[in-house]
């Protein structure tokens, strides 16, 4: 079967050494021949035989350097799809992948779908058919799961926006069907410089969403952690300790109120997509009021919440609200300043969880097995504690941020939620986001072509035609198929008829 | 009591236009075949607006007629005014309309039955479909074995198509009076529903409207904007000669409501049944009331009011645009508003219809039903509206019956192929919650279902089936090569950059040559045309003017048909994976549970149908795919 070619990111979404961007179909070796050349600047991976791996260079449009790689060729049928295949391995920064990857789409590659090579390897007969179901069960997870996040990170401005440009085409298409179904009650008089008009506005509008998306702003991979505590509780430390020692702060954006800051950080192969929040007490304050508001609601959509304590100051109020807040997520609650005079312990803790919560809990003391790779500051002990009785994940362990002690401790715990399941790595919301961009690029082409159209003097139905493509791609950003959009359109704004 | 028992092939209930063209298909296929209709005077009638075609529906009747229909010759024979609508615009929107002599379309029409070898015209009122119980892979169906008439006559057959319009259960309203009858006063079916229900068929109620009709002597024309036909009247069937119509033709007139028309309306709103919840059945958004406008659209000042006549014979004329259910006093007083109309004379009031009719997703694409063999339908009774959309399903249901007992393949167009395919497709796929009007917003590959080669997309197909003869599929494939031949010509013909040529170009307007271009290239701007490029063509051969269309069509718009041509492509590889009929969705886990419903409930016949179903994702379609190859292999 012919099939067009897929592309992704083969390697989780981290600053790990090395990246790979994963291509299959029958033009994967074209694709990457567009944007490959080897040390002699020669394009030559076409000739290369099956199944070697070759040093090189990734190019851009303008024939700029963007990376040294090794790139494989697998030809079909021996490769994992049964297609041809080609892998680029480059330097694992999240910037560099990225631009990769777009680059191949740019080549001629659409995003492959979650799960897709998969797919396509079972499809192909390459997967045991005994694993249908399985596959099939994959399909279907990774789905919810990048629908889900793609709707959670869809909240707010931008699908706003892309709701109001799909309004306004959608109005565009219906009155020029309007026109075209009923001519006699309809005119078109005089609606090409409406239409100019119009789609040069959406033509900005798109390019500044391109933009946006080029910036990383739409971007947001990793998991969802957020830090949280009362003020001056060592929340912000915390953050410095975790991103100075793993020495890998990729974006340093500023949240968009000034209570917030956020980090993307690394661990090993996972990311962190860390939030800092301003402190939380009963404030009359209006503006610390709004920080902690702020919180609250990072807070309740966070995969993971790091809840800081200062054990050299009593539990309070504040703390009561916190932990309320906390119900039902995953928590490493940190009992910070233990360089300090103990005043809270784990005892403590579970006294406050116990009394606003119906569940009998207990502390289990658990140790964590040395992994390789771990290395232990030295005061580290492998000791902390977990919350039993409830049904989410709550860990409590010693920490000094001052004296960077426990931290070790911390971000190998994170890493068995993680590989326990406990935690979900989110690799396909960078995909969802490439998608987007790749639709605002496809709407953005076909309104490209709209204005061709337009400058050429064609029909008016030829105007149609590119419009609805538009009205598709913007679509899928916000998971909305065409349906009978249209024809509703057509009849709740314009009167038909006979 | 001793009741007659006849025995025939096919059975077709109803003789509107979708009932004809079935049976039509079916005698003219070589099978006996029994056509109903509760009154032999009313075989075609067209109880709403005396035209055929329109856009969209235009394209039908071309569709039709590349099949091997009849829609296309009896409106050539019956129309009094013709027009290409969309003139100005893409070819792909060209859309013929034609003004009918009604009595005279009705009347061409019965003789065509009457003279049809293997066809029996029939009054009678079908009151019953009898079936009985079939085993297919495991599975008890019904199996259609005949119908029963009022009088109790029984025919024995093999397939029943139900054409049935308007008339199940049909209730006219016009303001508070009410009657219990079918359009025009004709006597309703008021048994087959419950047949019906008997064996399981969903029915549901439709409604829809039909304006007053005035006499001629009591309108003033001065009043009124005349509307002439086209000059040169280009015919529906591609079998017409084009000579045979030019005919001499009449006009129709265009008024408009205003606003003391509108205020009539809305001072007697709750006398309408429908705003007074009389009407239970939903009405069609594309054809609203003018209650429903002046609600609607309040701000809109005037609405338009074409007034046509309804035949030569009669001084009877269609009032456009007014079609309403309020009662006979207030209908005389907002109509006499009108400019034109002050003195006007109703002759036939204004009324809204009620019928019983099913929704459509109870059929396969052949327009079989899924759980009765050999019971087929078409036309308003599938929840559609127009004639023109009733004679396509009719002749799809006509067609298919026939194949289903020659044990042929069903014949199925799909929506790359023609807007037939468009109509069937949404009516057996979508939900639709008002009587079903072809668009052409409907067609997502209009650009290669146009009007105008409607022949080059499906003379082989009504060749195939046996309706259309090898004379005119000969002239098709010969029309096709010399279109292919002019094309390739047009590509090869180089025009060099001579001063000659230059100058050409500079009179009409167009740019000058930097290097030489080729005929083609030269087409594709938009300023030149096969007819003005003549000049620096010499080696040009005459050719038929359906054939210039066609290559000047091609060659202009070759980018856009292209892209539509790849987008084809995509579209048809999951039209051809078919889905086995004895799938068990809940066996697929993975599925979401709102599709694994929808896809039980409507079975769809291909992947490509299944994705079109609302609620079902393409995650679920993915899915799909996987399990499909693991049941396939397991079958080998």
């Amino acid at each position: 079967m012919k099939s067009d070619t897929i592309t992704a990111i083969a390697t989780a979404m981290s600053d790990s050494g090395i990246g790979i961007v994963r291509v299959s179909g029958d033009e994967a070796i074209s694709i990457v021949d567009k944007i490959y050349q080897n040390v002699h600047h020669e394009k030559v991976l076409k000739q290369y035989k099956s199944h070697t791996i070759h040093y090189g260079f990734i190019v851009d449009e303008e024939g700029a350097l963007v990376d040294e790689v090794m790139v494989s060729v697998m030809k079909a049928p021996r490769s994992y799809t049964t297609e041809d295949t080609v892998e680029i391995n480059c330097h694992g920064g999240v910037l560099i992948v990225q631009k990769i990857l777009s680059l191949v789409m740019k080549a001629g590659a659409r995003i492959a779908e979650p799960g897709e090579f998969t797919k396509r390897a079972f499809l192909n007969g390459r997967i045991d058919l005994s694993k249908a179901e399985a596959v099939m069960d994959m399909i279907h997870a990774k789905n919810e799961f990048a629908l889900q996040t793609s709707i959670k990170q869809l909240k707010g401005s931008l699908s706003d926006k892309i709701k109001i440009l799909r309004e306004e085409i959608l109005y565009e298409i219906a009155y020029i069907e309007s026109a075209l179904d009923d001519p006699e009650h309809i005119s078109l008089e005089g609606y090409y410089e409406r239409l100019l008009d119009k789609s040069e506005h959406i033509l900005k509008e798109l390019n500044r969403l391109l933009d946006s998306a080029d910036d990383g702003r739409m971007l947001k991979e990793g998991i969802h952690t957020v830090i949280v505590g009362k003020p001056n509780v060592g929340k912000s430390s915390l953050l410095n300790v975790l991103a100075g020692k793993e020495r890998a702060i990729v974006t340093d954006v500023a949240g968009t109120t000034r209570d917030t800051l956020e980090e993307t950080i690394s661990l090993g192969n996972i990311t962190l997509n860390i939030i800092d929040t301003a402190g939380i007490r009963n404030t009359e304050d209006i503006v610390e009021k709004i920080g902690v508001e702020k919180a609250r609601k990072i807070s309740e959509e966070a995969d993971l919440i790091l809840y800081v304590i200062d054990v050299s100051e009593p539990l309070d109020e504040s703390d009561q609200d916190i932990i309320k807040m906390i119900a039902g997520k995953n928590t490493i609650i940190l009992l910070n300043k233990s360089d300090l005079k103990e005043i809270v312990n784990e005892q403590s803790v579970l006294d406050v969880m116990s009394s606003i919560t119906s569940n009998h809990l207990s502390l289990v003391q658990e140790e964590k097995e040395q992994s390789i790779g771990m290395c232990l500051d030295e005061k580290s002990d492998l000791t902390y504690q977990r919350i039993e009785g409830i049904e989410y994940s709550i860990y409590l362990i010693k920490t000094s941020t001052k004296e960077e002690y426990g931290i070790d401790l911390l971000t190998s715990l994170i890493k068995d939620m993680f590989f326990h399941g406990q935690l979900i790595y989110n690799d396909e919301v960078y995909i969802t986001n490439i998608r987007h961009k790749e639709a605002v690029y496809d709407a953005k082409k076909s309104m490209l072509e709209v204005h061709k159209s337009l400058d050429m003097n064609m029909p008016e139905d030829f105007y149609a035609i590119d419009l609805m493509s538009a009205y598709a791609s913007l679509g899928l950003i916000i998971g909305e198929e065409v349906g009978d959009d249209l024809v509703n359109e057509i009849f709740s704004k314009f009167c038909m008829g006979k | 009591m001793p009741c007659m028992k006849e025995k025939v092939d096919v059975c077709v209930v109803g003789a509107g236009h979708a009932g004809c063209e079935a049976a039509l298909a079916c005698a003219r296929l070589g099978l006996e075949t029994v056509i109903f209709t509760v009154s032999i005077d009313s075989v075609a009638l067209m109880p709403c607006n005396p035209n055929i075609g329109g856009t969209s529906k235009g394209h039908l009747v071309r569709e039709i007629d590349a099949l091997g229909g009849e829609m296309g010759k009896n409106i050539d024979k019956t129309f009094i005014q013709s027009k290409m609508l969309n003139k100005s615009k893409g070819p792909a929107v060209h859309s013929l309309r034609a003004q009918a002599d009604k009595a005279e379309y009705s009347r061409a029409m019965r003789k065509v039955l009457e003279n049809q070898e293997h066809l029996t015209l029939k009054q009678a009122e079908v009151c019953e479909i009898l079936a009985e119980d079939f085993k297919e892979n495991e599975v008890i169906k019904k199996k259609v074995i005949g119908v029963k008439t009022f009088t109790g006559t029984v025919y024995e057959c093999q397939a029943v198509i139900l054409c049935t319009g308007t008339y199940l259960k049909a209730r006219c309203l016009c303001g508070e009076a009410i009657t219990y009858t079918g359009p025009n006063g004709l006597q309703p079916a008021n048994f087959l529903t419950d047949s019906l229900k008997n064996l399981g068929v969903e029915m549901r109620r439709f409604k829809t409207g039909t304006p007053a009709r005035m006499d001629k002597r009591s309108i003033d024309f001065d009043k009124m904007e005349e509307q002439f036909g086209d000059e040169r009247v280009i015919p529906f069937s591609f079998s017409t000669n084009p000579e045979d119509v030019q005919i001499e033709q009449v006009s129709c007139w265009l008024t408009y409501t205003n606003e003391k028309t509108h205020d009539i309306i809305r001072n007697n709103l709750d006398r309408s049944p429908i705003y007074a919840g009389i009407i239970e059945g939903t009405g069609p958004r594309y054809c609203p009331s003018i209650e429903d406008k002046v609600v609607k659209f309040a701000d809109k000042e005037r609405h338009q009011v074409f007034i046509e006549p309804e035949g030569l014979h009669t001084n009877e004329m269609y009032v456009g645009g007014m079609s309403s259910s309020l009662p006979e006093d207030v209908q005389l007083a907002m109509y006499r508003t009108v400019p034109g109309l002050e003195k006007c004379k109703i002759v036939r009031n204004a009324y809204a219809i009620e019928y019983d009719c099913i929704d459509s997703r109870q059929l396969y694409p052949s327009l079989e039903f899924k759980n009765i063999i050999g019971l087929y339908s078409g036309g308003q009774f599938n929840g559609s509206s127009g004639y023109e959309e009733a004679a396509a399903q009719g002749l799809i249901a006509g067609i298919n019956a026939a194949m289903f007992i020659q044990k042929r393949n069903p014949v199925i167009l799909d929506r790359s192929q023609a807007y037939i395919g468009v109509l069937i497709d949404d009516l057996v796929t979508k939900e639709n919650r008002e009587p079903y009007r072809m668009m052409t917003s409907r067609a997502e590959y209009r650009l290669l279902l146009r009007q105008d080669n409607a022949d080059l997309r499906l003379r082989q197909i009504g060749y195939e089936v046996g309706l259309v003869s090898a004379n005119l599929y000969e002239s098709c494939l010969n029309k096709k090569k010399q279109i292919e031949q002019e094309i390739e010509r047009f590509k090869n013909t180089v025009i060099g950059a001579s001063k000659e040529n230059q100058d050409f170009l500079i009179l009409h307007g167009s740019s000058s040559l930097k290097t030489a271009a080729n005929l083609a290239e030269l087409m594709c701007r938009p300023e030149l045309s096969y007819d003005i490029l003549s000049a620096i063509d010499p080696l040009r051969k005459p050719l038929p003017d359906d054939v210039i269309e066609q290559v000047e069509i091609e060659i202009k718009y070759e980018g856009y048909i292209e892209r539509q041509l790849k987008q084809v492509e995509h579209y048809k590889k999951m039209e051809k994976k078919k889905i086995p009929a004895d799938i068990n969705y809940d066996d697929i886990g993975s599925l979401r549970l709102e599709a694994r419903q929808k896809l039980n409930a409507y079975r769809p016949i291909s992947v490509g149908q299944a994705s079109r179903i609302s609620g079902v994702s393409p995650a679920d379609i993915s899915v799909l795919l996987v399990y499909l190859e693991h049941y396939h292999k397991r079958q080998i």
